[in-house]
């Protein structure tokens, strides 16, 4: 039911974000929403940091449902955007995501790290992150 | 300490630098180490390919280890070092690959000094980042096995960013300008030992300078990139165990690539152009004779990549390349390229790959033999990284 709740309160932020993924950050992000490009950047690595000049923590959550998110948004599955950042990392411009096994390891890093930031599914409740709507550049 | 033993030293090091990272002024600079180390097995048939390799090498192998801190925001500082035996060249001699302070302001505007990796083509700045990839090579047309040390950064400076065009999709950019840091063990100067401008050779250069525009289109996974790179005052000084000397010095030498990449769920195709340009002078001295050079060679590729499984991926490229690209005469090569990389785990790479060739450039005879036409070179490689 909470988690219901939480969704529901999300789609009600963005009403065009109807089944779509939401971004948990920091409680220190200054954002309110987030465009799926955007977001979309941030996971391969082409922005890194957020107009504040903190650095994005990335945290991906290597579980089916979470996967399945990452796909849709960045055509790319967990071990792709990783070659990806590796990519980044040993060329010296970026450093690496952090990996989370489930949805509440993810919230757990994200909470711990200003900057951070996680897509997943669906909302979870009983974490101390924010939850910001993804939307899409058309639907405004 | 030889080389050979200080890569093992070096790695053992970083990884006893990992637990520190737990200690609070670790945390406090947001500290991260990583590294890599692979090995491999080249082989050919027929033909050596760049270095002996006939009767099979297990000198083929890269290691890397690097620091990333992030003492406050925008500001990031790293380095890395790096060593690799390719054959004959390199040898494991540990290098500086990288070294940098980056600021980034915003998404539009970064800047980095110290000694900067620049892009040049899609991959130039991953050239060495095995488990970057499925293929065991980056294409050799486009992208340099042997003279690495030319391509791969530079001392001086490169300002960077991306740029949302709001509806028609993204410009990436990077400008760059710095000069070379040679040593006369590196890939460059042994190139230059076998193209017979000494036993021993010197490289200098004045500068570096280019720039690098990605359009990443509005039609998911699709993007363009041209990138070009122009180094000024290149000068190779040979010195012969006979007493005689080479100089030899190159006007403006060009090298520009056109790139295109698209990017899908199951597979990613690529395709790149690369032209190089240069034209210099070689003197012979005591004897005063003198000789033209010249780089107006080309080359090209095209390729798939079939991401089947999250541990299991295939490749497929049609290389070509050309010695002369003026007058399309002299030594040319065409490759077809399949690869294949399985994934026991996610920091563990095993890949194999066959190359079916034909023409003769990059090629080398065996002793007592002679070029021949058709040939094959097989890689084998495993990559762990961390």
């Amino acid at each position: 039911m909470r988690r219901l709740l939480a969704t529901l309160l999300v789609t009600a932020l963005a009403p065009s974000a109807l089944q779509a993924e939401v971004a948990m950050v920091h409680p220190s992000v200054m954002a309110t929403d987030l465009s799926m490009d955007r977001v979309r950047d941030m996971l391969v690595g082409r922005i890194s940091t957020w107009p504040d000049g903190k650095p994005v923590v990335l945290v991906l959550i290597n579980d089916h449902a979470n996967n399945a998110a990452l796909l849709k948004v960045t055509e790319r599955d967990t071990t792709r955007l990783l070659r990806g950042w590796k990519r980044l990392v040993y060329s010296g411009t970026g450093a690496m995501p952090l990996v989370a096994a489930t949805p509440a390891d993810a919230a757990r890093m994200v909470a711990e790290r200003p900057g951070a930031f996680a897509l997943i599914e669906a909302p979870i409740t009983g974490v101390s992150c924010r939850f910001l709507p993804c939307y899409h550049q058309a639907d405004r | 300490m030889t080389p050979r033993c200080a890569v093992p030293a070096l790695l053992l090091a970083i990884g006893a630098l990992l637990p520190a990272l737990e200690d609070e002024p670790a945390k406090a600079l947001n500290a991260e180490v990583h590294g890599f180390v692979s090995f491999g097995h080249l082989r050919s048939w027929t033909n050596d390919w760049m270095v002996p390799t006939l009767d099979g090498t297990n000198e083929f192998w890269e290691a890397a280890g690097n620091v990333i801190l992030r003492p406050m925001d925008r500001l990031r500082l790293g380095a890395q070092v790096f060593a690799r035996d390719f054959g004959t060249y390199d040898n494991g001699r540990v290098e500086l690959d990288w070294a940098y302070a980056d600021w980034r302001q915003n998404d539009a505007v970064g800047v980095q000094i110290g000694r900067v990796k620049w892009p040049f083509g899609l991959f130039n700045e991953s050239l060495d980042v095995d488990s970057a990839r499925v293929q065991v090579f980056l294409s050799p047309s486009v992208y340099a096995l042997r003279t690495r040390d030319l391509w791969e950064s530079i001392d001086g400076g490169k300002a960077y960013g991306s740029v949302d065009l709001n509806g028609p999709g993204t410009l990436d950019y990077a400008l760059f300008i710095g000069h070379h840091h040679f040593s006369h063990r590196g890939g460059t100067s042994q190139y230059f030992v076998d193209r017979g401008l000494g036993d021993r050779v010197r490289l200098e250069e004045r500068s570096t300078t280019g720039g690098m525009l990605h359009w990443e289109t509005p039609f998911d996974g699709l993007g363009f990139r041209v990138t070009h790179a122009v180094t000024q005052g290149l000068r190779i000084t040979g010195a012969f165990d006979n007493g005689l000397t080479t100089e030899t010095t190159f006007g403006p030498y060009s090298g520009t690539v056109l790139s295109t990449i698209y990017e899908t769920a199951p597979v990613t195709l690529a395709a790149e152009y690369c032209r190089f340009h240069g034209t210099g002078e070689t003197v012979i001295k005591p004897l005063g004779l003198h000789q033209d050079v010249q780089d107006n060679s080309d080359g090209c590729y095209a390729s798939a990549t079939w991401h089947l499984m999250p541990w299991l991926e295939f490749y497929g490229a049609l290389e070509h390349q050309y010695g002369d690209t003026i007058r399309r005469e002299g030594p040319r090569l065409t490759t077809r390229v399949l690869a294949v990389q399985v994934l026991p785990l996610r920091n563990w790479s095993m890949k194999a790959e066959l190359r079916d060739n034909l023409g003769t450039l990059t090629a080398n005879a065996p002793a007592n033999g002679s070029l021949e036409d058709h040939w094959q070179v097989l890689a084998l490689k495993t990559t762990v990284d961390f």
